[in-house]
């Protein structure tokens, strides 16, 4: 929820045409306003929102199929949240606290769904 | 699992091919001196200035020269409020260049101070803006700078430059830092709207309507 929560408002931010500012010390327009900011046209907000979505679903889901789910998001979430903590600091040289924030949320996340992976014993069958 | 990586590798390598297509424009290719000229006709200037001196309101913009929101409000906010309160003698906009993104702002800033110093600081920094390049990727150039300064109306490209490197530039540019510790300013653009009706602040530049409706609640 607190995924959504910052994607959400992030996606609204872009929808409604706002961009947050340029904060000392943060940084987060110029890491929305990159080219690094969207994958072919879309908007990271829009899929991050997405990812958060299909986490929630997952967690909704009983059985295997919700697990497998929860956990393929987490993965990419995580992965793609370090490409996006490698390009903020190395490409960008421009960190993004919500950025940041949702990489923590991730994390999380992936553990909660290796958590379930793990309690289910899908690892051992 | 494997899917997924190599999906996140994709997506990797596509966006780091991408990432050198960005080119900064040369000496011969500012843009913006001619809508920066339309725009401030009629208009008088002083210093960071625009508008007229006894206007009733007051807008201090807060600015980075690298600032990428900063620049869209250049081309969404700044010319409705040229065009409108600024013209009609109700509002006078200052430009408040702060340096706090690196490197470029600090060289781009002094650049405005010392336009300033010939009443040229708001018709420098739009056309700045228009030639806006990658954040801290070196294209604050001399040739960029000189550019600007050959194309800004009225502004003798000699003193300007020979301003850069005085100490009047420098002491503005701290005078505006500490307006903005003063006013608690935090990010850019912030949109600070004094008038009789009294205060308001606006950070971001979401669009026109509302600085325009600030400066109508305030004047």
């Amino acid at each position: 929820m607190l995924g959504l929560g910052i994607t959400g408002y992030l996606s609204w931010e872009r929808l409604t045409g706002g961009s947050p500012a340029c904060v000392i010390g943060g940084g987060c327009a110029t890491v929305q306003n990159s080219e690094y900011a969207q994958i072919f046209g879309v908007s990271l907000s829009y899929l991050g929102f997405i990812t958060y979505a299909l986490m929630l679903a997952s967690a909704l889901i009983p059985g295997f199929w919700g697990r497998l789910l929860g956990l393929v998001t987490s993965v990419g979430g995580v992965l793609f949240s370090l490409w996006l903590l490698y390009a903020e600091l190395f490409l960008i040289e421009a960190l993004c606290p919500w950025c940041m924030a949702s990489l923590v949320v991730m994390l999380l996340a992936l553990a909660v769904a290796v958590a379930r992976v793990v309690r289910a014993g899908d690892l051992t069958t | 699992m494997v899917a997924v990586v190599a999906i996140v590798v994709a997506l990797i390598v596509v966006s780091v091919s991408g990432g050198d297509s960005s080119s900064e424009p040369t000496a011969s290719e500012i843009r913006g001196a001619d809508a920066v000229v339309t725009l401030t006709k009629g208009a008088p200037q002083a210093g960071f200035a625009i508008g007229k001196a006894g206007a009733p309101v007051t807008v201090r913009e807060f600015i980075d020269p690298q600032c990428p929101v900063c620049k869209s409000a250049s081309e969404d906010i700044i010319p409705a409020v040229i065009t409108g309160p600024v013209k009609d003698g109700t509002a006078r906009l200052i430009i408040e260049p702060l340096t706090f993104l690196g490197p470029d702002s600090s060289t781009a800033a002094i650049a405005i101070a010392a336009a300033a110093e010939q009443d040229r600081g708001f018709a420098f920094t739009e056309i700045l803006y228009a030639n806006q390049g990658e954040e801290n990727k070196g294209w604050v150039t001399e040739d960029l700078l000189t550019g600007i300064a050959g194309s800004t109306p009225g502004l003798d490209v000699a003193a300007w430059n020979a301003a850069r490197s005085g100490d009047a530039s420098g002491d503005e540019l701290f005078a505006v830092a500490d307006r903005a510790t003063a006013n608690g300013v935090n990010a850019t653009p912030t949109f600070i709207i004094t008038g009789p009706g009294g205060k308001q602040v606006i950070a971001g530049a979401k669009g026109s309507d509302e600085v325009l409706a600030a400066i109508e609640a305030v004047r």
